[in-house]
C-alpha cells in the first residue's frame, strides 16, 4: 500500500495558483477592451472542482492504495495529463482563463496542442475527472463528478463556440468520453468477492457429476470433499481417520464395524443414521445403477445396521486395503440420482447453486459435527483457460487455486503483493512405461541404460522450475508404505553406453547419425509433457537411442496405453492412495483391460507378495511386502518413475489456515479463515 | 413466397441428413472408448459389458445409426455418456449463452464495419480508407487465443474495467463478444467497401447526382441499400465462422456455451453429445441462412423467390 494523501492538496495547489494566474489574465484583456461572457458559468464551474476534491478526499480516505499496476497506470497518465495542461496554459499564454473573455480583433489561437485539438484544456480536465478517481478508488466521484463535469463542460464549450461564433462540429468530444466514464464507474465499483467475505476457488475444469456414488471425475471429487462427509478420511500418509465414523473395528479380516458419531445430520435437517450409510453402499451395488464405483466394493458380501449409529460390512474375502475405499460421501436414503442436482450431503458445506460450465456456489452448512466453517461462502469457479486463471487471481476475481497456475507464471504471482505462493510435496507421480514384450525394452539393460541416460534433475529445473521431487517408487514418498531408502537412478550416460553395448546394441558409427535403436515415445497433448518428451528425446539422443514422439489427444493417447499399443509412453498417476495399486498395476493377471499392468510385467515374487498384502490384516507386515515389492521393481524397471510435482497453492494472503496435502485435497477449506490484511510479505510469502 | 420457403427447407433436409452422417461415422471411427473412459480404472470387465450393453454401444453400427435417426423426429437425441441427462436438456441448458454471445458479437460487428466500410467507400484512395483497410487486415490477422487474453490484459488486469470470465448478460459479455466480433468486423467492413464501390460506379448513382443528390444522400440512400445484399448473405454465410470461433472463445472466457460442451463431449468421446451439438448446429446454420435470404428479398425488391 502506498500514501496518496498529497494527491488532493497538489490539485488543489494547483488549482489555486491556476485562478491566480486566470485572474491576472482577465484583468489584462479586459484592459484591452475583452468582454466577459456569461460570467455566471464560472461559479458553477468553480464549484463544481471545489465539491469534485471534497468529494474524492472524502471517498478515498485514508488515501491509501494497493502498489498495483493501476495505480502506477493512472500516475503516470496524471503526469502526462498534467504536462497537457500546462503546455496548453503556455501556448494560450495571456488567453488562457478559466472565464470566457473574448477580445474583439484578436485571431484564434492555434498553437501548441491547438494546432490539433479543438479544446486540449477540456480534454485534460475529462482525463482528470476519470484518472483521479480510478487512482484514488472512489467510484461514486467518478461516476457523479464525470456526468456533471461532462454536463458542464458541454454548456461551456457552446458558450464559447457562440462567443467565437464559429459553427464546428467539434463538440462530440465528451460524448465519446462518456461510455468509457461509465465503464470505469462500473470497473471501479466492483467489489471484490475477499471483501465481501467471499472465497472463490478456480478449478480447471467443470465437474461431470456431483454424486459421490457417481463421481469419477477430478473435479467432482475436490467439490465433495468439501460438501460431503465420509465414514473416514485419509491423512497424509495415506491412513484412515475418523470422520463420521467416531472408530471402528475389524474383529476379523472379513468384518468391518463402524460407529456414527451421535447427532449427525445432513444438510436439509434430516438425521443421518447407518440406514444412510447402507443406502449409499448398496446403491453403488445395484447393477441397475451402473455406478462406476461397484468395482471397488466388490469384495463387500452383506451390510448390516444393528442400531442407528452402527454399520457393519461383512467380506467375501479378506481385503486389506478396505478401509481406503471408505473415503465416500454419504447420502441420504432414497436420493435419486440426477446429474445436476446433487443429493445434500453431511460436509461442512452445502450446494447452494451448480451451473454446469459456470460455478458452484457453497455456503457453510451450521449443522456440521465439526462445528460450521469460518468462512461462510465458498463459489466454485470453473476456469479452463490456464493464463485465464492467473489473471482472474491477479485481479481478485478469484482468490484460491490448487495447482491451477503454470510453474511458467508463479514468479509473476509471486510478485503481485496481494499473492501468497505455497508449496508443498504431491502425490502425483509422473513415469515412463515401456512395453516389455517389445524386442529391445524387453531386455532391463536397455531400461535401466534409459533411466541412466535421462537427466532429470534438468528438466525438473527447468520444465518445472524446480517444483517437483525426484522419486523411485510409483507410490509417492508421503505414502505409509513408501521405501525410503530405494536406489535413486543417477544420471550416468556413460553407463548407459555400456549396458546398451551389453544388452546388444552397440553404437553402429560413434559420434555419427546413425541411432543403436529407434523407439517411439507416445503422450498427450499438454504442453509440459510435449516439452518433457522433446528434452528426453534429446537426451536419449545422446546415448544413441533415436526416439520418435508423437503427442495424440487424450482419448486416442489413453485408448492406444490400454491397448498396449506403445513402446514408452509417458503419464502420471494420479491419486494413489493406498499400496495396492501394485497388484492393480504389476500383478503379471492386471493386464488391461482389467488392470494397468500395460506393459505385460510378471514376476512370480511380486505376485505372490501383492495377493498375500491384500489378505495381510497387519500394517506392519504389509509395509514390509510392499518395500520388498518397490526393490524388485526398482531392479527391474517396468516403468521408470520419475518426479512427483509438488502441489502449488496460490492464495489471497488474507486466507489463511489451509493445510497442504500430497493429495490435493480440499477437505481442509473447512478450516480456513479470512483475517484483515496481515503484515504485507515484502516479495511472496513462504517458500 | 410460402412455396418458395417450403422448398428451401426440404431442400436443406439432405444437408442436414449428410452432415450428422459424416459426424456420426467420424466419431465412431476415432480411437478412444467411451465405456473406458467414463469407467475409469478400477472397473471390472463385467461391469463394462454391463455398461457397453446399457448404452447400446454392443450393437452393429448401423443399427446405432439408425436408432439414432429414429429418435430425431421425437426429440429425443440420447442420453449423454457422462452426465447420464438427456442430450437435448444439456444443449438447451447451453443454448441461451452461445446465442447471446453469437447475436452481440455479430451486432457488434455490423455496427463496427458498416460507418468504417461506407466511409472507406465515400473516401477511396483517402487516409480514412487506408486506415480502415489496415485495421481491418490486423484484426483479421490476430487470432481469437490471442486476442481474447489480450483484451483481458488490457481491460480486466490492467484498467480493472471488465471481469476477466464469467457468464452474464452485461459486464462478463463485453470482452468475448469483443473478441469474436471483431474478425467478422473486419471482414465486413471489406466487404462493404467493395460492394458500395461496386454501385458507386452504376449508373444510377451518376444520374442521382447529376440530379443533384448531395453525394451523402446518394451513397447511403441508394446505393448503400443495393450494396447490402451480397453483405447479408455473407453474413449469414459466416454464422456457421462465429459458432466454430466461440469454441475457442468460450473456452478462454468460460462462457458456458455449446463449443465448450462440444469439445468436453469428444474428450469423453460422448457419441450421443457429440452428435446432438453437430445437429443442432448444423440445423441453426441451415435457419440462419434461410433467415438471410428472406431478409435479402426485403432489402432488394428485384430479387423474387418463386
Amino acid at each position: 500500500m502506498i500514501s496518496l494523501a498529497w494527491v488532493a492538496p497538489v490539485v488543489a495547489a494547483q488549482r489555486l495558483s491556476e485562478l491566480w494566474l486566470c485572474r491576472r489574465n482577465r484583468l489584462r484583456l479586459l484592459s484591452r477592451g475583452g468582454r466577459e461572457v456569461r460570467p455566471d458559468t464560472y461559479k458553477v464551474m468553480v464549484s463544481l472542482h471545489v465539491l469534485f476534491l471534497a468529494s474524492l478526499s472524502l471517498e478515498s480516505y485514508p488515501w491509501r492504495v494497493p502498489e498495483d499496476i493501476r495505480t502506477w497506470t493512472c500516475l503516470a497518465a496524471l503526469a502526462v495529463v498534467t504536462a497537457l495542461r500546462y503546455w496548453a496554459i503556455a501556448s494560450l499564454g495571456m488567453y488562457w482563463n478559466t472565464r470566457v473573455v473574448v477580445v474583439p480583433g484578436t485571431r484564434l489561437v492555434r498553437a501548441g496542442p491547438y494546432r490539433s485539438l479543438r479544446h486540449p484544456n477540456y480534454l485534460v480536465i475529462v482525463l482528470e475527472f476519470l484518472l483521479l478517481p480510478l487512482l484514488m478508488r472512489a467510484p461514486v466521484t467518478l461516476v457523479l463528478f464525470s456526468l456533471a463535469n461532462l454536463a458542464v463542460l458541454r454548456q461551456r464549450i457552446r458558450i464559447e463556440e457562440a462567443a467565437l461564433e464559429e459553427i464546428v462540429r467539434h463538440r462530440l468530444l465528451p460524448w465519446f468520453l462518456l461510455p468509457i466514464g461509465l465503464l470505469a464507474g462500473l470497473g471501479c465499483a466492483q467489489k471484490l468477492p475477499i471483501e465481501e467475505g467471499r472465497m472463490v476457488i478456480a478449478l480447471p475444469g467443470a465437474p461431470v457429476n456431483v454424486d459421490p456414488r457417481v463421481a469419477t471425475d477430478a473435479y467432482g471429487e475436490q467439490i465433495l470433499q468439501m460438501t460431503h462427509a465420509s465414514l473416514v478420511s485419509r491423512d497424509a500418509a495415506g491412513e484412515p481417520l475418523p470422520d463420521l465414523a467416531q472408530r471402528w473395528e475389524s474383529p476379523d479380516p472379513l468384518t468391518y464395524r463402524f460407529h456414527l458419531r451421535p447427532g449427525l445430520r445432513f444438510h436439509d435437517g434430516r438425521p443421518l443414521t447407518s440406514a444412510d450409510v447402507r443406502y449409499t453402499f448398496a446403491w453403488i451395488l445395484d447393477a441397475a445403477n451402473r455406478s462406476p464405483h461397484r468395482g471397488l466394493y466388490r469384495h463387500v458380501a452383506a451390510i448390516g445396521t444393528p442400531d442407528a449409529r452402527t454399520v457393519v460390512f461383512r467380506l467375501s474375502e479378506p481385503f486389506a486395503p478396505f478401509l481406503s475405499t471408505m473415503v465416500r460421501g454419504i447420502v441420504p436414503a432414497e436420493s435419486p440420482a440426477r446429474g445436476y442436482a446433487p443429493p445434500v450431503g453431511a460436509g461442512p458445506y452445502r450446494i447452494d447453486d451448480l451451473s454446469p460450465d459456470g460455478e458452484a456456489v457453497l455456503s457453510a452448512f451450521d449443522g456440521y459435527y465439526g462445528g460450521s466453517p469460518p468462512i461462510r461462502s465458498v463459489t466454485v469457479k470453473f476456469v479452463p483457460d490456464s493464463n485465464v486463471r492467473f489473471l482472474e487471481l491477479k485481479m481478485g476475481s478469484v482468490n484460491f487455486t490448487l495447482n491451477g497456475v503454470d510453474p511458467d507464471l508463479l514468479p509473476a504471482a509471486s510478485l503481485s503483493g496481494r499473492l501468497v505462493v505455497e508449496e508443498g510435496p504431491g502425490g502425483n507421480v509422473t513415469y515412463l512405461g515401456f512395453h516389455l514384450r517389445d524386442r529391445a525394452l524387453s531386455d532391463a539393460r536397455v531400461r535401466r541404460a534409459i533411466a541412466l541416460a535421462i537427466d532429470r534433475e534438468t528438466i525438473v529445473r527447468t520444465i518445472w522450475k524446480g517444483r517437483a521431487d525426484l522419486v523411485s517408487s510409483i507410490l509417492p514418498p508421503g505414502s505409509w508404505a513408501h521405501d525410503p531408502d530405494l536406489p535413486a537412478a543417477p544420471y550416468d550416460p556413460a553407463r548407459a553406453g555400456r549396458l546398451l553395448d551389453d544388452a546388444g546394441f552397440p553404437d553402429p558409427d560413434g559420434d555419427g547419425p546413425l541411432p543403436r535403436l529407434r523407439l517411439t515415445y507416445k503422450t498427450s497433448q499438454n504442453e509440459v509433457r510435449r516439452r518433457v518428451a522433446t528434452v528426453i528425446q534429446e537426451q536419449l539422443r545422446q546415448v544413441g537411442i533415436a526416439v520418435e514422439i508423437q503427442s495424440l489427444e487424450w482419448g486416442t493417447f489413453f485408448s492406444d496405453i490400454k491397448k498396449g499399443n506403445f513402446q514408452i509412453y509417458s503419464l502420471t498417476w494420479v491419486g494413489i492412495s493406498d499400496p495396492d495399486i501394485f497388484h492393480h498395476a504389476f500383478h503379471s493377471r492386471s493386464g488391461p483391460p482389467d488392470g494397468a499392468n500395460r506393459g505385460g510385467y510378471s514376476d512370480v515374487e511380486v505376485d505372490r507378495l501383492t495377493e498375500s498384502a491384500r489378505l495381510e490384516p497387519s500394517r506392519e507386515k504389509r509395509r514390509a511386502m510392499y518395500r520388498r515389492v518397490q526393490r524388485i521393481l526398482a531392479r527391474d524397471l517396468p516403468v521408470f518413475p520419475m518426479w512427483a510435482g509438488r502441489n502449488l497453492l496460490v492464495r489471497d494472503r488474507r486466507l489463511t489456515g489451509f493445510r497442504l496435502t500430497p493429495d490435493e485435497s480440499y477437505a481442509p477449506v473447512r478450516a480456513m479463515r479470512i483475517v484483515p490484511d496481515p503484515v504485507a510479505p515484502s516479495t511472496g510469502g513462504p517458500r | 413466397m410460402r412455396r418458395y420457403l417450403l422448398g428451401r427447407l426440404l431442400r436443406t433436409l439432405p444437408v442436414v441428413f449428410g452432415v450428422v452422417t459424416v459426424v456420426f461415422l467420424l466419431i465412431h471411427l476415432l480411437p478412444g472408448d467411451p465405456v473406458e473412459i467414463m469407467l475409469g480404472e478400477s472397473a471390472v470387465p463385467a461391469q463394462k459389458e454391463e455398461l457397453r450393453r446399457e448404452l447400446h454401444l454392443d450393437r452393429p453400427i448401423l443399427s446405432q445409426y439408425a436408432s439414432f435417426l429414429a429418435g430425431i423426429p421425437r426429440g429425443d437425441l440420447g442420453v449423454s455418456f457422462r452426465s447420464r441427462e438427456p442430450v437435448l436438456g444439456e444443449i438447451a441448458r447451453r443454448i441461451p449463452a452461445t446465442v447471446l454471445l453469437a447475436a452481440t458479437s455479430i451486432t457488434v460487428a455490423v455496427f463496427v464495419a458498416l460507418p468504417l466500410g461506407v466511409l472507406a467507400a465515400m473516401r477511396r484512395g483517402k487516409a480514412a480508407d487506408y486506415l480502415s483497410g489496415f485495421a481491418a487486415m490486423l484484426s483479421l490477422s490476430i487470432p481469437n487465443f490471442l486476442l481474447g487474453p489480450l483484451l483481458v490484459l488490457l481491460f480486466s488486469v490492467q484498467l480493472g474495467l471488465l471481469p476477466v470470465s464469467g457468464y452474464g448478460a452485461g459486464r462478463p459479455l463485453v470482452l468475448p463478444a469483443i473478441t469474436l466480433g471483431t474478425g467478422m468486423a473486419a471482414l465486413l467492413t471489406r466487404m462493404i467497401r467493395a460492394t458500395l464501390l461496386e454501385e458507386l460506379r452504376k449508373e444510377y448513382v451518376t444520374a442521382a447526382i447529376a440530379r443533384g443528390l448531395p453525394f451523402r444522400s446518394a451513397v447511403v440512400r441508394h446505393a448503400l441499400r443495393n450494396a447490402l445484399v451480397p453483405v447479408v448473405t455473407v453474413l449469414g454465410l459466416s454464422f456457421g465462422a462465429v459458432l466454430a470461433g466461440s469454441v475457442i472463445t468460450e473456452t478462454i472466457f468460460s462462457w458456458p456455451g455449446i463449443g465448450r460442451l462440444l469439445i468436453q463431449a469428444i474428450d469423453a468421446r460422448d457419441y450421443p453429445l457429440v452428435q446432438g451439438c453437430v445437429l443442432v448446429i448444423a440445423l441453426s446454420t441451415v435457419a440462419v441462412n434461410l433467415a438471410t435470404d428472406i431478409l435479402c428479398a426485403r432489402l432488394d425488391p428485384r430479387i423474387r423467390y418463386e
